[in-house]
């Protein structure tokens, strides 16, 4: 399953696979405004992933997937967040050469 | 580094090597084979990002380059031909050169750098162009680690930094970057952005790869670079934790060889239901000597002991018997490498010939199939050196151009029979007489009244060759005595038959199952003995004090317990010749029956298939085979049993 047009939403369900990035840019280009649900995707392509990061739609929705839930949708979103900002805007963590917060040197 | 990954790659290379050869060998002679070219293709690709993981940057070049010019062969860019051909299946057949150097544990030597040197640069020239820039995501200077880690939330605890750039091509190739970066492990942190700036929207091509994916794991470098190994040369891996992590990859000490053997998995099953019964068995012992301590009926313990012990010998037996079918293996590994080495034989030497392979279903014993190919490796490379004519000599003798090579085999009761024939020219029993004679392996009388069968059994003679010149395939005259040494030392024989003008062959018979005698080497005097380790109880030194003579004999005292005395020497009818203050004792006989038997000394224990008596000595009393040492030196193997009944 995959790309369903929703009124203005554009739900994203199942395995998103590699032909299924067209169908999106062909629906994102008739429509700019339009946000993306992910709230039933198990898979995305590569390819799809590439499109949500070309035209940067608002994500909405909790995958089930824990892989979409934690790692991709948040680096999509602040991938969004960047694209809507000036390109000044940075991310809100702290500098890597911070404090003692900074990321943890283990040692070997 | 990834030394416990190295024995996969060995074995896993071997069939990629193997795949890939047969593939190839059949697209030749069909150069629209349906799925023939992916394979060879799929082959070359996976053995490329797995050499990348053993730091072979000679082996991974000289891979990537026969990729390369497959895919310009898969493309249509490229025509089939038999130089196409050729230097594709030297590509392989270096490679296997590579997993040899690998398997035996020493760095690779460097005439492989150069010869893989050597072969890349005919790569490149038939794929046309120099390779097209897909090597590696551009050098970075680390300064996306720093910005991924920037992203990052705060208190991850990553060991790891992964940048995986795939190519523009990636999706018409079929990968999925998101699937491989999702299947390595640990990961805790994303990041995703375009390789190169989208540009406008509105001329947006989605097929085309354009993807910069970095992301955090807490896996090791090792373990992430294993996972990505398919992509290896897209991928940037840095390790986060102190840098002092990528010390040099020591050898890895050991010089013993990698020996790995591929078991169908339900065969591990059955092992692990075996040893489950074992489990079960020694519970029920148990069970059955506690009634015995707390002092129960001893019939009924007695009982309960019989059925607990019938149990334990069954599965004892099964279990063996599961072993032993672990160890047995198809002759297809063996026999599937001669086709190829029969073309590039045939081809080095302006011949034209084909290996026809059967019986490659038989089922041997795992040494017997290591130990066999160099031996039949040199038997196929005589016949095709010496056996076949050429072409023109061929036509002339009224057979087809290409001479037909077959290696066959068939199992029959405890032995398989190979057999290598050729429709060659045969041996010359003239020839051979006057070498043998000219080379003082028999006088030129005797040569006279040998028979054909007789002359030749002379080409196993050491040092015999009949080839007037030296040429790079068959070598010099080492040869068929080596053969024939081999497959003794495997419990086989080796036999040749020949018709004149109409071809040779060699038979060879080995045994299905190796039966490997553990021995002690003991001396008696200047001679050395093997003694089979399973006959011998323990070794003890008795001091010659301890030494009492009873009647005729004499015997010591060994944990209270009086255990007759004789020396080897003597039953082996020479004289009683033990010297010195304290003797050497081999302990031997059940616990009913104990005896000590003195030898001169104690050698090395070694492992070594035994050899039934044959011939004039079969009838030997006292012994129980042969073994043949590394050195081609032969062992008796006592049978103390008999010798001290």
């Amino acid at each position: 399953m995959s790309v369903r047009l929703d009124g203005d939403v554009i739900r994203l369900e199942g395995a998103c696979r590699v032909e299924e990035a067209e169908t999106l840019v062909g629906l994102l280009q008739a429509q700019a405004t339009r946000a993306v649900d992910l709230s039933q995707c198990r898979h995305l392509h590569g390819a799809v992933v590439q499109v949500l990061l070309a035209f940067a739609p608002p994500i909405l929705g909790e995958a089930p997937e824990p892989f979409i839930r934690d790692l991709l949708a948040p680096a999509l979103r602040r991938n969004v967040m960047r694209a809507s900002e000036p390109s000044s805007a940075t991310t809100d963590c702290g500098p890597f050469s911070g404090g003692a917060d900074g990321p943890p040197q283990t040692r070997s | 580094m990834s030394d416990d990954l190295l024995p996969h790659f060995i074995v896993e290379g071997r069939e990629l090597t193997q795949a890939a050869g047969e593939d190839l060998l059949a697209l030749e002679g069909d150069p629209e084979g349906a799925g023939l070219i992916d394979g060879v293709f799929r082959a070359f690709h996976t053995l490329k990002g797995s050499a990348g993981l053993f730091d072979l940057p000679a082996l991974s070049a000289l891979l990537q380059d026969a990729e390369t010019l497959l895919g310009a062969l898969r493309d249509g860019a490229q025509p089939m031909s038999r130089a196409v051909a050729s230097a594709l299946l030297d590509a392989v057949g270096e490679t296997e050169r590579w997993l040899d150097a690998l398997e035996s544990d020493g760095p690779p030597p460097a005439s492989l750098a150069t010869a893989a040197a050597a072969l890349q640069v005919r790569l490149e020239a038939l794929s046309g162009d120099s390779p097209p820039a897909v090597p590696g995501p551009p050098a970075s200077d680390g300064a996306w680690v720093a910005a991924l880690l920037s992203s990052a939330p705060a208190g991850a605890q990553a060991r790891t930094a992964i940048r995986y750039v795939p190519t523009a091509e990636a999706y018409f190739r079929g990968d999925d970057p998101i699937a491989i970066l999702q299947a390595t492990p640990g990961l805790i942190h994303i990041a995703i952005a375009p390789r190169t700036d989208f540009g406008a929207l509105t001329d947006y091509a989605p097929f085309d790869c354009n993807l910069e994916l970095t992301a955090l794991s807490t896996a090791s470098a090792e373990e992430t670079r294993a996972a990505l190994r398919f992509v290896n040369d897209q991928v940037e891996v840095a390790g986060l934790a102190a840098r002092a992590a990528a010390v040099a990859i020591e050898a890895s000490p050991s010089g013993r060889s990698l020996r790995t053997l591929r078991v169908d998995a339900a065969l591990v099953d059955d092992l692990a239901a075996l040893v489950d019964e074992l489990v079960i068995a020694k519970n029920a012992l148990a069970h059955q000597t506690g009634l015995i301590v707390t002092g129960g009926e001893a019939p009924v313990a007695g009982r309960g002991l019989v059925s607990a012990q019938a149990t334990l010998e069954r599965a004892v037996g099964r279990l063996h018997a599961s072993v032993t079918r672990v160890r047995m293996v198809p002759l297809a590994q063996l026999f599937s490498r001669f086709p190829r080495l029969v073309r590039d034989l045939a081809d080095g030497l302006g011949k034209k010939a084909e290996l026809v392979v059967s019986g490659e279903d038989v089922a041997v014993d795992k040494a017997i199939v290591d130990g066999l190919f160099e031996p039949l490796l040199h038997l196929v490379r005589n016949a095709v050196d010496h056996g076949v004519e050429t072409p023109a000599a061929r036509q002339t003798a009224g057979k087809p151009a290409a001479a037909t090579l077959t290696l066959s085999a068939h199992a029959q009761g405890d032995e398989v029979l190979i057999e290598l024939r050729d429709d060659g020219a045969g041996l010359d029993g003239e020839r051979i007489r006057e070498v043998a004679v000219l080379r003082g392996v028999v006088t030129g009388e005797d040569a006279e009244r040998l028979t054909d069968p007789e002359t030749f059994e002379l080409i196993f003679a050491p040092g015999f060759s009949t080839a007037s010149t030296v040429s790079d395939v068959s070598g010099r005259g080492v040869g068929m005595d080596v053969v024939r040494r081999t497959v003794a030392g495997l419990g086989g024989r080796v036999r040749v038959d020949s018709r004149r003008g109409e071809g040779a062959s060699i038979h060879l018979a080995l045994p299905l199952r190796v039966v490997l005698a553990r021995v002690m080497v003991v001396n008696v005097g200047d001679e050395r003995f093997a003694a089979p380790l399973d006959d011998i109880a323990e070794t003890v030194r008795v001091r010659r004090e301890a030494v009492t003579g009873i009647r005729a004999g004499r015997a010591f005292l060994l944990r209270d317990e009086v255990v007759p005395l004789m020396s080897l020497g003597e039953l082996l009818g020479g004289a009683a010749r033990d010297g010195g203050e304290t003797l050497t004792v081999l302990v031997v006989g059940g616990a009913e029956r104990r005896v000590g038997v003195v030898v001169d000394g104690l050698g090395e224990r070694l492992e070594a298939p035994l050899r039934p008596m044959s011939g004039l000595l079969a009838g030997a009393a006292g012994m129980r085979g042969t073994i043949l040492q590394g050195d081609g030196g032969v062992l008796m193997v006592l049978d103390l049993a008999e010798l001290t009944a």
